[in-house]
């Protein structure tokens, strides 16, 4: 892998986070309803005048003029953007955006990163069995699985979970990161609520995905259990433990590592769904309120974040998968 | 093979008992003897009186659990007037104001203040001498006169000229000359928490709003208001705007109340309450904890109430989900109640043919008004002769005189009225079945609804499904609620669906004829305004109503105009005139239609509070599905349960047992 490929993959991130981040503002400016509409409306009604003189009065208090030309605003944001700072929050005037990213993303990431490494260890060995038991009861019932969860959106699993779990039994609590008598910090009472409160979000994620990379699994052991060397293997009278697990899985595994990448960016995407249902307070929470408010510049930045997180995702996987498989080569010119 | 078919029985063995286990659990319900079995063993007086602390079984931890919303840390902030607030539940039971009134029945209670006196032209206040902030200060007169200084947007000060404080405990409000009627006064100063703003904490802000308004002049011109009777300038009014905006990012971090909780502590889910032990009414609190829950999820919700986790819950949702919730907890009881609202449509009649009174009145018969309540809140009342009064319906015998009432025309269904009314007007009905109007075209009407809001949207989709039954094609476009509005304000819908006919704040037929006339209402019929000239020639809306229409009695009446001289009628009788006129008109114009007024009610926990429940003798008759109340004790005793437990109010009356 040389340096010159790594540089080429890096550069070719940097202007996808920056296309990403000229649509993300665009396309908000370009969403019916402004944060005026609905600010105006409470001003009117807390300083008892018209919904006119309310909207003259937030512009002029504001630092948003609706009416200000698209790219000044651009040319504005990105300079913020230079200096690491994504803005105030239109709505919270006192909370800017990099506070409130920086409250909200440690969780989405313990969830998801949790979920990940679970669903995915537990699948690629699943999907091993599978390959190597094809005519065992094992197959028929995890691709039943897989299907079935596949087919159910997330947030239904969730609500289930929470209906069975944490309602009917009692077992789990019902929503929330942590409870509010645990005082918040690096202690062992802290960090076991956590993982409490964080047991039915992670199993969601889990139950939901771990069925996907079994069978993504299963398809390409079977690819290479068809291989040369792995028949050479068996001839020379390799367990088939080992077979399994040192030469199946791990050559098998390969391409999954993509998958994991495209996985996390897509589990980021559709954590607004799963947050809500738990009330976890992630990303997800943040985007939803966001966008019912209309603040633009909280929006911008958790869409810029979970921008960069994606792509950042892919780079990684691109330069793991060339640093694992000596066979593929990144492109040098 | 053997141990292959061995290994299939042992899987299929597994995974019975697992869907067995799955089955039994989801049928499980509780099995203890619930609030029907303890009346009918005789336990009436016990749950009437308070439990003492050793006899505390199912609430050891005296803690009262609710649902309420804020916005989640580090969103946070103790500013009940900063962005998000400090939440909508716990701003009740942390924040007061001098009086305290119920919504729905206008009944108004003493709170900080301890007594009143009325003359002519002011309001003499005497508060409690006992009262402390959150924060170990004292409240005073000073705190009041604060509030109002400062929050000179609050609708009270439009009729004040100033506000008086001779000494601590004493505040004395001027009133305009001439003044609102006695019971408008307390109604109006009932509707703010004069606790939100301590002078201690907020006085570099109060002391440059009193500053400002110390630079306007009194108003000249009788035709515009302003705080405390002062022409505010559009400079002055950016000063004071900006004054007003620092103060509501000002913080603090905590909200300091005088309420008998005080904040403890919040998280993004839950927010705890803590007793405060310098509560000038000690002997009302007996709760030590108030935990509120914010669950957005409805299902989470109807989920919590069913686990019994809630002890008060508001709302009253679907029959089926009702009664399955009933069903499953055997302590639950849900009393109903109207709303002072009710769901319906109103014509847009900036667009034609809706600005045609006799295609609006053709249309109104068309509806099936229980159709449409079945669909929209089957414990809802519909009104099927009205079309909409600007008066709560259940009030409207109570607040119109029989004989207007009797004059009103009918607006019962009748599809042949419809038909009728449409061919005066030049329309034709095609062998399709289609109307066409005039000019020969078949319309296509859109009624607007918010997403969100499901009586309204099923409902208006009866609605559009009747209209185009009968002949004239409508469809509904419900959309997100943060654009609905504004759209709805701006003409974008033929029909739009909202409240009418509505007061959320106090029970004043004036209060709900100015969302008919002056607010909602008004913006979505499209009613005119007075348009004047500007400096360079423009013509520019004044926001000021501009609509002049024969009466009963069939002389022209600048609505406006009665509008504003309401407040200051002294006489009864005159008032009641006014309000006859009115809806009398509202009625006859039919500028929109009145589906059903809407019904609500309160969930209890019996088995973690007892207290002097509403309706007690006939909890086991109906079996915890209370009805609407006829009796008019039980009927404020319920309307306190529901609008009272979002107060300091309720708790009082329970107890944790």
């Amino acid at each position: 892998m040389s340096l010159k490929g790594v540089l080429k993959r890096i550069g070719v991130s940097l202007i996808t986070v920056f296309l990403a981040m000229l649509l993300t503002f665009f396309l908000l400016r370009m969403t019916p309803g402004s944060a005026i509409d609905t600010w105006a409306r409470d001003f009117a009604t807390q300083r008892g005048m018209s919904l006119e003189e309310a909207y003259r009065q937030i512009t002029a208090m504001i630092n948003y003029n609706p009416k200000e030309p698209i790219f000044t605003q651009l040319g504005r944001y990105l300079g913020g953007l230079l200096h690491g700072n994504l803005g105030m929050s239109m709505i919270y005037q006192n909370v800017s955006v990099n506070e409130i990213i920086a409250n909200a993303l440690p969780w989405t990431l313990f969830v998801l990163s949790v979920s990940l490494v679970i669903s995915f260890l537990i699948g690629i060995n699943l999907g091993a069995m599978m390959a190597f038991k094809r005519k065992t009861v094992l197959d028929p019932i995890i691709s039943i699985y897989a299907i079935l969860t596949s087919s159910v959106p997330n947030f239904i699993v969730g609500i289930l979970l929470l209906v069975i779990f944490a309602f009917q039994f009692g077992w789990f609590p019902v929503n929330g990161a942590y409870d509010p008598i645990v005082e918040p910090g690096f202690n062992l009472p802290f960090i076991l609520n956590v993982l409490y409160h964080g047991a039915l979000p992670i199993l969601t994620y889990v139950i939901t995905t771990i069925g996907t990379w079994a069978l993504t699994m299963k398809g390409s052991a079977v690819n290479v259990l068809g291989e040369d060397y792995i028949v050479a293997a068996s001839i020379r009278g390799v367990s088939e433990r080992t077979l399994m697990s040192r030469y199946v899985k791990r050559n098998a595994m390969l391409p999954l590592i993509t998958t994991l990448a495209v996985n996390f960016g897509f589990m980021l995407g559709g954590s607004p769904l799963i947050e809500n249902v738990f009330s976890y307070p992630g990303m997800g929470y943040y985007i939803g309120q966001a966008t019912q408010q209309r603040d633009y510049t909280l929006m911008q930045g958790l869409l810029l974040v979970t921008s960069i997180a994606v792509i950042l995702a892919n780079l990684a996987s691109d330069l793991i998968y060339a640093k694992l498989d000596p066979r593929v080569k990144l492109e040098e010119g | 093979m053997n141990v292959l078919s061995g290994r299939k029985r042992l899987s299929g063995l597994c995974l019975s008992i697992v869907l067995g286990a799955v089955m039994i659990v989801s049928g499980c319900g509780t099995s203890a003897p619930g609030l029907v079995d303890r009346l009918s063993a005789g336990e009436v007086k016990d749950m009437q009186q308070p439990v003492p602390d050793a006899q505390i079984k199912y609430n050891k931890d005296k803690i009262f659990h609710v649902l309420g919303g804020w916005p989640k840390p580090p969103l946070y902030q103790g500013n009940p007037f900063g962005s998000g607030g400090t939440g909508d539940t716990n701003n009740r039971y942390m924040f007061e104001g001098l009086f305290f009134f119920i919504r729905s029945m206008n009944n108004v209670y003493n709170r900080l203040a301890e007594s009143s006196e009325d003359t002519e032209q002011t309001t003499t206040v005497h508060l409690h001498q006992n009262v402390k902030w959150h924060d170990g200060a004292p409240f005073t007169s000073k705190d009041v006169w604060a509030y109002y200084r400062l929050n000179n947007g609050a609708e009270v000060t439009k009729y004040l000229t100033s506000i008086e404080t001779p000494d601590d405990y004493t505040v004395v409000f001027h009133w305009m000359n001439p003044a609102p009627y006695p019971e408008l006064r307390k109604l109006l100063l009932a509707q703010d928490l004069q606790g939100q703003i301590p002078y201690h904490i907020y006085k570099k802000y109060v002391d440059k709003a009193d500053a400002l308004l110390k630079e306007a002049k009194p108003l000249t011109d009788k035709s515009k208001d302003g705080p405390f009777n002062l022409d505010i300038t559009d400079e002055l009014s950016k000063k004071i705007a900006l004054n007003w905006n620092e103060f509501t990012r000002a913080g603090p971090k905590i909200p300091v109340g005088t309420g008998p909780y005080k904040f403890e502590k919040v998280t993004t889910t839950d927010m705890l309450l803590d007793k405060f032990e310098d509560y000038w009414r000690p002997d009302a609190v007996h709760f030590d904890k108030i935990w509120i829950k914010n669950v957005p999820e409805l299902s989470a919700q109807y989920a919590l109430v069913k686990a019994g986790k809630l002890d008060w819950y508001d709302g009253t949702p679907p029959k089926d989900i009702l009664e399955s919730l009933l069903k499953q907890n055997k302590d639950l009881v849900h009393y109903r109640m109207y709303d002072p609202a009710s769901v319906g449509l109103m014509y847009n009649i900036r667009n034609k043919p809706f600005d045609n009174l006799k295609f609006r009145q053709a249309l109104t018969y068309v509806l099936d008004k229980k159709k449409l309540r079945e669909i929209g809140n089957f414990y809802g009342q519909e009104y099927p002769k009205i079309s909409m009064t600007g008066i709560m319906p259940s009030s409207l015998e109570k607040e119109v005189d029989k004989s207007v009432l009797d004059q009103m025309t009918d607006y019962t269904t009748n599809l042949d009225k419809a038909a009728e009314l449409l061919k005066e007007i030049g329309w034709t009905k095609g062998s399709d079945g289609l109307w066409r109007d005039p000019d020969g075209k078949v319309p296509s009407f859109i009624i607007g609804a918010p997403n969100n809001w499901a009586p309204g949207v099923n409902s208006a989709q009866i609605a559009a499904e009747q209209f185009t039954k009968f002949g004239i094609p409508t469809k509904l476009k419900a959309v997100d609620s943060t654009i609905y509005f504004s759209n709805a304000d701006k003409g974008q819908y033929d029909m739009s669906m909202d409240w009418v006919d509505v007061s959320w704040g106090f029970q004043n037929p004036w209060s709900s004829m100015r969302v008919l006339f002056w607010q909602g209402t008004k913006t979505k019929v499209g009613f005119p305004n007075v348009k004047k000239k500007d400096a360079d020639g423009n013509e520019v809306d004044t926001g000021k109503l501009d609509l002049k229409l024969k009466g009963i009695d069939g002389k022209v009446y600048d609505i406006d105009k009665e509008m504003k001289r309401f407040p200051y009628v002294q006489d009864e009788q005159e008032r009641r005139k006014i309000i006859d006129n009115l809806a009398w008109i509202a009625n006859e114009n039919c500028w929109g239609v009145n589906f059903f007024q809407n019904a609500t009610g309160a969930w209890l926990n019996t088995k973690t509070m007892s207290g002097n429940f509403p309706m007690m003798d006939q909890i086991v008759q109906y079996n915890r599905d209370m009805p609407l109340a006829t009796d008019p004790d039980e009927q404020l005793a319920i309307t306190h349960l529901n609008h009272g437990f979002n107060s300091t109010y309720m708790p009082e009356e329970y107890w944790p047992r």
